[in-house]
């Protein structure tokens, strides 16, 4: 057993088992891209779940204003620190596609099929 | 479709409350909320059930046999793109889910693994591992698409108990679920004698040491094949100071002696095996249970008994939720089998929500 998901029959009988990357839709673009979406919608909300705690703690220790906020402006390092985090952000979201181009796909499953 | 149905305003005491496995960051927990709301969406929130009771109202016939209905709703669901988003998102959510577990307690692995070691030389809770054990094959499966299923990560137990925190969209962040199961909906044997309580499949013991709260001079025993999930039960019950035993043991051949137990405890097991084990599960129940002893089985309802929209959702969830077994419990009559086995209903059953429940005992 790989750390994936079997798919086909189990050691003993069982239904069986759609495969890492089952498809849903008559296009496999259009179950990357709603991946896709869902992604995009977690990791907005992970960031709005961020700035609203943020917002709630700097206010409540009167540390910034809203003035301050727009005037920011990272430093090297910092920006260095944000292209990191850019960086998995992307992956995140575009992992759907990535795995069209390597052909991990498998064919359509049967719930296409018929 | 609720999952359990459940008054839960008079569950036990709050000594219960769960230790929900410790993420690695706010980010991850936030990730996860969407995650959970997600799936309530899927659930709920989209209406698929109610779409497709408009189309498929003539087949809530039940004296049908339900393959065929089955095969009857595929068809018109076939018709529906909504039936395919929704597929769709049941898929993704559980994918989304198990990603984000994983990579949250991998992250600090070794914190995890080193809370796992300090609870065993710790009590009041007792852990059995058998060195010798011999994992069976048909537990090779990615139940719920865990990767590595239930044993092969030493993790299992917290990627799982985090896991189950998203399966019940909330409702069992308490264990709240699994307290008024024990609290509310569990008969005592008939003579009233409460000393020995085993729990079959017990995963990461929430049900154990409820039992154990509810029945506190009883000796309370959970057993399970998987050591990573008995190692994370009984790190929980040390936390929680609940002194109830974790066995490594197959439900199917325990080694417990013949009427050994009062009352044994099944909660969303026998859904989970193939029907040869659900067959040698059921005759070692009936051998290490007492006479008038309190045999109780929660788990999925008869496929019999489902809705339309239920019936497509086990098959979907069979093959596209690795609940590969399903099946295999589902379309059989464990009415039928339970008496088989010499068991005799003790009370009579009932459904919570879309879980179905089933009393039985062995004459005296
Ligand atoms: C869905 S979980 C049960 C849930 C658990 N009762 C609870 O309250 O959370 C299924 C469990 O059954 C265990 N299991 C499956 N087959 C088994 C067997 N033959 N013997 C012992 N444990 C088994 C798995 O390791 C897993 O922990």
């Amino acid at each position: 057993m790989t750390e994936r998901g079997p798919s086909g029959q189990t050691p003993e009988g069982g239904a069986p088992l759609a495969g890492d990357y089952p498809v849903y839709f008559k296009d496999p673009v259009q179950d990357a891209m709603m991946n896709m979406i869902l992604e995009l919608s977690a990791q907005l909300w992970m960031s709005m779940d961020r700035l609203y705690a943020l917002e709630d703690l700097l206010a409540r220790q009167g540390v910034v204003t809203a003035a301050a906020l727009d005037g920011y402006h990272p430093d090297a390092e910092r920006v260095a620190v944000l292209k990191t985090r850019r960086e998995r952000f992307t992956h995140d979201i575009l992992r759907d596609l990535k795995l069209l181009t390597e052909g991990a796909v498998s064919a359509p499953t049967e719930t296409d099929k018929e | 479709m609720p999952l359990m149905e459940v008054d839960t305003s008079k569950a036990l005491k709050r000594n219960n409350a769960t230790i929900l496995p410790e993420l690695a960051s706010r980010e991850d927990e936030s990730y996860l909320d969407f995650v959970e709301s997600l799936r309530s969406f899927v659930l709920d929130g989209m209406q698929f059930e109610q779409q497709l009771a408009t189309r498929t109202g003539h087949l809530e016939d039940t004296s049908e046999p339900p393959a065929e209905r089955l095969e009857k709703v595929r068809e018109i669901a076939e018709d529906m793109p909504i039936a395919r988003v929704r597929d769709r998102l049941m898929r993704s959510q559980q994918e989304m889910k198990w990603r984000r577990i994983c990579s949250s307690l991998d992250a600090r692995r070794d914190i995890h693994l080193g809370k796992l070691e300090a609870a065993e030389t710790r009590g009041p809770a007792r852990l059995e591992l058998d060195p010798g054990f011999e994992q069976p094959e048909y537990a090779n499966v990615h139940f719920h698409l865990q990767p590595n299923g239930y044993h092969k990560d030493p993790l299992a137990g917290f990627r799982y108990h985090y896991g189950t925190k998203i399966f019940f969209v909330g409702d069992n962040d308490k264990d709240q679920l699994h307290a008024s199961l024990v609290q509310n909906h569990l008969p005592l044997p008939a003579d009233g004698r409460v000393e020995r309580i085993l729990d079959l499949a017990c995963s990461v013991g929430q049900s154990t040491t409820a039992l154990k709260e509810r029945f506190p001079q009883a000796d309370v025993t959970g057993i399970d094949h998987s050591e990573p999930m008995l190692r994370c039960a009984h790190h929980r019950a040390v936390e929680l100071g609940i002194d109830v035993c974790f066995s490594q043991r197959l439900v199917e051949n325990t080694g417990y002696e013949d009427n050994s137990f009062d009352i044994v405890f099944s909660f969303i097991l026998f859904h989970e095996i193939p029907m040869r084990i659900i067959r040698e599960a059921l005759a070692e129940v009936s051998r290490v249970l007492r006479p008038g002893g309190m045999f109780a089985v929660y788990d999925f309802m008869m496929a019999s008994g489902m809705t339309p929209a239920q019936l497509y959702h086990r098959h979907f969830d069979s093959r596209h939720n690795g609940e590969a077994y399903g099946d295999d419990f589902c379309y059989t009559d464990f009415d039928g089998l339970l008496e088989e086995y010499g068991f005799v209903p003790a009370a009579p059953g009932k459904h919570l929500g879309t879980t179905q429940v089933w009393y039985a005992t062995l004459a005296q």
